[in-house]
């Protein structure tokens, strides 16, 4: 599902304090920050968008469902890797295929989808797209 | 490398852990309708960049049964958990037996390099150049913070934990492995006892590795590993001195005791195997028995017998499934004939 707000990137689902109490909203995280100040929704991030994992499940395994559990539950599993690792910065070898790499490849794809109108996977490369824009720049595009 | 150095560092290992970056990790990928179809992808695709570069022998999704999984275990070459996801899992291990790659353990690939004696710096450079062969068709999940993403938080950033096996009787016997386990801790490493964490361990045998991964670079991490063994090793050699000293004749009595039963006897179940067998080791590496051959051969033939000797490697030789009984008079039969061929003179 795409962000209710931006209808770009790829919504997750918060549960956020309003004024008439809490309501869930389906936006990116980006225009969650934006319209909520950056504060910690009320019941968290629900599930990881990419592949259903909750928190819940992530304290009873140990083990998180797919990278893009990292992105979706950052604030909450920083502690945990603090208190595992000690330290928060990777300092060793980076992967020969770079991110930069894959944006290419991805903007690409993307230019080809739009050619041939195929909406999913306009859809599918945009979401992982907007993941590595924030893994590049900490923010938008 | 002097014979003292071997006859503690036994076997080193590097592994290094990594995901694709757009499959669910292996226990969540499981959940899934088409788990099978994309753990075959993902195979399809590793197979391939490795066979580029030299032999590998493909253990393929679905073919790998509790009985094959077992014989490759005692040889090192994958883990216990792999079998865990034995719908999904598959390994590629090559024809020396030194690289293997796991798929679909704790995460999509778990790149190792195994070898006998002591040399990390080595065994890190070869894993990490099939990393990079790996690394140039997958998108491995990586992010610039966090480094290599993995199903466990244990294993980010570099994914690596650099492991040595060491033969510490000495250290063991004499009550100072409790001495040992926090000096480590606070240098970021651990040891375990190969048959579980605890007071014992099988043959003596211990294994020292890095547990942190993250905040690190891989020479690091090395660095850190390597001058923990160095001091292990000096630790050791100087209490098998005091031990010589100290038990003399009694010391020598055990060892040559162990020597007499490994030789004659006709049942020989593992635990005992890995007891006496390790008593003897010591007394190689005491100088207790002169040879022909030298002693750092000696032991390293020793440890080979060793692995050939554990249930799923007998059943294996011996092409069945053997009873426990039948197994323990196989060992006894084979360690008399192995110790009889060695020329080990007393």
């Amino acid at each position: 599902m795409l962000c209710a707000k931006c209808g770009k990137n790829q919504a997750q689902k918060y549960v956020c304090r309003t004024q008439e109490g809490e309501k869930t909203a389906f936006l990116c995280p980006d225009c969650y920050r934006r319209l909520y100040g950056g504060k910690s929704p009320a019941g968290g991030v629900q599930e990881c968008p990419s592949c259903g994992m909750t928190l819940a499940e992530f304290r009873k395994t140990g083990l998180v469902g797919c990278a893009d559990c990292y992105t979706a539950f950052r604030e909450e599993l920083l502690p945990t890797v603090k208190g595992v690792q000690g330290k928060l910065r990777h300092t060793g070898k980076d992967p020969v295929r770079t991110l930069d790499d894959e944006k290419r490849e991805l903007e690409a794809e993307l230019a080809d989808a739009r050619k041939m109108g195929d909406g999913l996977m306009e859809q599918r490369i945009r979401y992982r797209l907007s993941v590595i824009y924030r893994l590049l720049n900490g923010g938008g595009e | 490398m002097t014979i003292s150095y071997e006859s503690v560092a036994v076997s080193s290992r590097i592994r290094l852990a990594r995901n694709f970056r757009d499959y669910p990790f292996p226990d969540r990928l499981l959940q899934t309708p088409h788990a099978v179809e994309q753990a075959s992808e993902m195979v399809r695709i590793i197979n391939a960049e490795l066979n580029a570069l030299e032999d590998f022998e493909l253990y393929g999704v679905g073919t790998l049964t509790e009985e094959r999984a077992a014989y490759l275990v005692e040889r090192n070459l994958i883990s216990r958990d792999l079998v865990r996801h034995s719908a999904i899992s598959a390994a590629l291990i090559s024809a020396d037996e030194s690289i293997s790659v796991m798929i679909n353990e704790e995460d999509h690939i778990r790149e190792q390099y195994f070898m006998r004696g002591y040399d990390l710096n080595k065994a890190y450079e070869r894993i990490t150049g099939i990393d990079d062969v790996i690394s140039e068709s997958i998108p491995f999940a990586f992010d610039s913070e966090l480094g290599y993403l993995t199903a466990c938080p244990t294993n980010l950033g570099t994914g690596m934990r650099a492991s040595v096996m060491m033969f510490l009787p000495a250290v063991s016997r004499r009550g100072l492995m409790k001495r040992v386990a926090p000096e480590l801790k606070s240098l970021g490493l651990t040891v375990r006892g190969t048959s579980g964490e605890g007071s014992g361990a099988e043959g003596d045998l211990y294994q020292i590795s890095n547990e942190v991964t993250l905040g690190l670079t891989e020479t690091e991490i090395l660095s850190a590993v390597d001058n923990a063994v160095k001091l292990l090793v000096e630790f050791e050699l100087r209490e098998r001195e005091n031990m010589k000293e100290e038990e003399g004749l009694s010391l020598r009595d055990k060892v040559m005791r162990a020597y007499g039963i490994l030789s004659n006897c006709c049942i020989l179940g593992m635990k005992e195997f890995m007891a006496r067998v390790a008593d003897l080791k010591l007394g190689v590496a005491l100088g207790y028995f002169t040879s022909e051959k030298e002693a750092e051969e000696m032991l390293s033939e020793l440890d080979v017998h060793i692995t050939a000797m554990r249930p799923a490697n007998i059943n294996r030789l011996c092409g069945r499934t053997l009873t426990e009984a039948e197994q323990n008079a196989y060992r006894a039969e084979q360690t008399g004939k192995f110790l009889r061929k060695t020329s080990i003179i007393v």
